[in-house]
């Protein structure tokens, strides 16, 4: 696949670095030596077997791969390691029977039991929905949170950097202190947000003691964390849009709503789509903030999710396998919708 | 689609006058509420660990109070306490020296040298960054136990370097790819060689994207919960599960909590306040707003 992109690229892409490549070796030696005009013939003649090697896989791979590979390999080997290969090994531990305090899984006999007893767990499937539900609502509550306050802020506002700031904050905080403010006011009992629901005569309500409710009002929490990077990045989005788009709008006489609605927010689908997909990595991070609720493995009734049982199934009730399965589940669920974001910013040159 | 030389609105701005304030008032009405929800509970949190363990879950609330810094000196003086904070600063801390020494050079030499596939090697290390890290530490959880790096800094360095790595490398790249090129190639006419015009020439010039990548990786590793919860039991132990402790199993220290709470905030904004000029590119994994 990638050998297709370089024919097809090839000649944009390829012979522009080649011509960059060049460039610089010109100026580097050519360049030095006329400078200088004092050439030392004896300095240079000689560079030795092992810069000749290196030389030889130069011209092969680009003039700077070997001495660049000095320093960009062991990020790119760190990150085979420790991200991909420790996919990998949980994959395998997932079809191991590993369990309990047995000193290491047992590679010997693999097989798919792990994933059968998954759908047939009904408590699998309850957090598997939650999962996909908490991932879906969270995302887009964010972005249209996020895209309004990116539209409120953006054309000339005073104190924007102020807003900007305040509105990141959250994003900053650990989830155990946001999980103790917003276990104090979802409180039943003398909760703030049920105190003001009193106030309109309604409630009071148990968010979190309720099944129905507790996973909305865990998703709310976490909009409040991260609507500010979606506005961040709209604002991004907003910024990147000619002035003479609205100007045109406003000569139309356009509503400004219609003006939004049909000239300034169709041309932010790129910054949508970026910001969606970091926003369900960040939703995958639910666990921190459920795990912080209770201060343990068991979330309240009704907010269940792969990730809680994952971490609950391994390291409360020792079933490693189990656990690995889930997290596997949870793993292809993220691929499910990074890989295609990678695939069409990669085609269209973005990355 | 646009005309050059129409009046940019300042005529129809006049025409609209009343209208516009009112959206303008309306504008502020919206960005100042969201504020409110945003800081008040910062506010609580603050204000609770300031009250008399009594007083801090009172119903209805009390808005005025006597403010006491009791909570703060029990806090102080439980050693557990200082010994997890003192733990989460070092440990951080060497993780993001780390991180940017692995990272930093990196990303300028995919910026700069002429590289194959430099564009795979970019998503490859980007691709870590969006996949959940649940999904890699059952594995680590068995390699800790075999080095002996269960419940220990290192392994906890390690973990933070990895959750940072391909932030630092892409924030950097981008900062890097915005600095003019000619700035080292002046350098090399004067005889300088590649690394010395990184050391002199783009190192000072890229402070700024350094400083603001190292406060984000801070955070990042600092707020961390799931690698503590599941690779330290007693020596390693980040701020981040201390606070626990005072959830007891009848009662909460709301107090206490709250006081530990704030403590952990502490570092983060002072941080936030340091870099607020370049916070948002950096949170936003190097969406660069223009200003």
């Amino acid at each position: 696949m990638f050998d297709l992109y370089r024919r097809l690229s090839g000649a944009l892409g390829r012979s522009s670095g080649n011509d960059n490549a060049s460039g610089n070796e010109a100026r580097t030696d050519g360049g030095v030596v006329s400078d200088r005009s004092v050439p030392e013939p004896g300095s240079e003649s000689d560079p030795g077997p092992l810069a000749r090697v290196g030389a030889a896989v130069d011209r092969r791979l680009g003039s700077d791969f070997l001495e660049s590979s000095l320093f960009w390999l062991p990020p790119f080997l760190l990150i085979a390691l420790f991200v991909y290969g420790a996919i990998i090994w949980n994959l395998l531990i997932s079809l191991t029977d590993y369990r309990g305090f047995a000193n290491a899984p047992d590679y010997g006999n693999l097989d798919f039991e792990m994933y059968t007893r998954a759908l047939a767990d009904p408590g699998f499937i309850d957090a598997a929905v939650n999962t996909l539900i908490l991932l879906v609502a969270f995302t887009g509550a964010t972005l249209a949170v996020g895209l309004l306050l990116a539209i409120l802020i953006d054309r000339g506002i005073r104190f924007e950097n102020a807003f900007r700031t305040i509105y990141l904050l959250p994003m900053s905080l650990s989830f155990v202190v946001t999980a103790q403010f917003w276990l104090w006011m979802y409180n039943f009992n003398n909760g703030i947000v049920n105190l003001l629901l009193g106030t309109v005569g309604i409630g009071p309500i148990s968010f979190l003691g309720d099944q129905t409710i507790v996973l909305w009002a865990v998703i709310f929490a976490l909009m409040w964390q991260f609507s500010g990077y979606a506005m961040v990045v709209y604002l991004a989005g907003l910024r990147a849009i000619p002035t003479e788009h609205y100007e045109a709008a406003q000569v139309d006489g356009a509503s400004t709503l219609k003006m939004y609605w049909r000239v300034i927010i169709p041309q932010l689908k790129g910054a949508t789509i970026s910001a969606a997909v970091v926003l369900m990595v960040f939703g995958m991070k639910a666990f921190d903030f459920l795990y912080s609720l209770v201060g343990g493995y068991r979330p309240p009734n009704g907010a269940d999710i792969l990730a809680t049982k994952m971490v609950r199934e391994a390291y409360a009730n020792l079933n490693w396998a189990y656990g690995a399965a889930i997290a596997i589940v949870l793993f292809g669920m993220a691929l499910a919708v990074i890989g295609p974001y990678l695939v069409y910013e990669y085609r269209r040159n973005n990355l | 689609m646009a005309t050059a030389d129409t009046e940019p609105g300042s005529s129809q701005r006049f025409e609209k006058g009343t209208r516009e304030t009112l959206v303008t008032v309306a504008r502020h009405a919206v960005l100042l509420t969201w504020s409110f929800l945003v800081l008040f509970p910062l506010y609580w949190l603050a204000s609770m660990s300031l009250k008399p363990s009594g007083q801090a879950n009172s119903l209805p609330p009390d808005w005025i109070f006597l403010p006491t810094v009791y909570n703060y000196l029990q806090l102080v003086q439980s050693s557990d306490f200082v010994t997890a904070f003192a733990n989460s600063l070092l440990m951080v801390g060497a993780s993001v020296v780390l991180v940017l020494l692995i990272g930093v050079p990196a990303a300028y030499v995919l910026s700069r040298y002429d590289i194959p596939k430099e564009r795979d090697v970019l998503v490859w290390i980007l691709s870590s960054r969006m996949l959940p890290p649940i999904a890699v530490v059952l594995p680590f959880f068995i390699i800790f136990q075999e080095f002996n790096l269960f419940d220990s800094k290192i392994g906890m360095v390690l973990m933070y370097v990895s959750i940072n790595l391909s932030l630092v490398v892409w924030v950097m790249k981008a900062f890097f790819d915005g600095i003019p090129e000619t700035l080292e190639e002046a350098a090399r006419v004067d005889g300088a060689t590649r690394f010395q015009g990184f050391l002199k020439i783009i190192l000072p010039a890229a402070k700024p994207g350094i400083f603001s990548v190292a406060i984000i990786s801070f955070i990042f590793a600092w707020i961390e919960l799931l690698f503590g919860l599941v690779l330290t039991s007693f020596n390693a132990v980040p701020v981040t599960l201390f606070v626990y402790s005072f959830i007891g199993s009848r009662s909460i220290e709301w107090s206490m909590l709250a006081a530990a709470s704030t403590a952990m905030i502490i570092p983060v904004a002072i941080f936030l306040i340091a870099v607020n000029k370049y916070l948002a590119a950096g949170l936003s994994f190097g969406v660069v707003i223009k200003e």
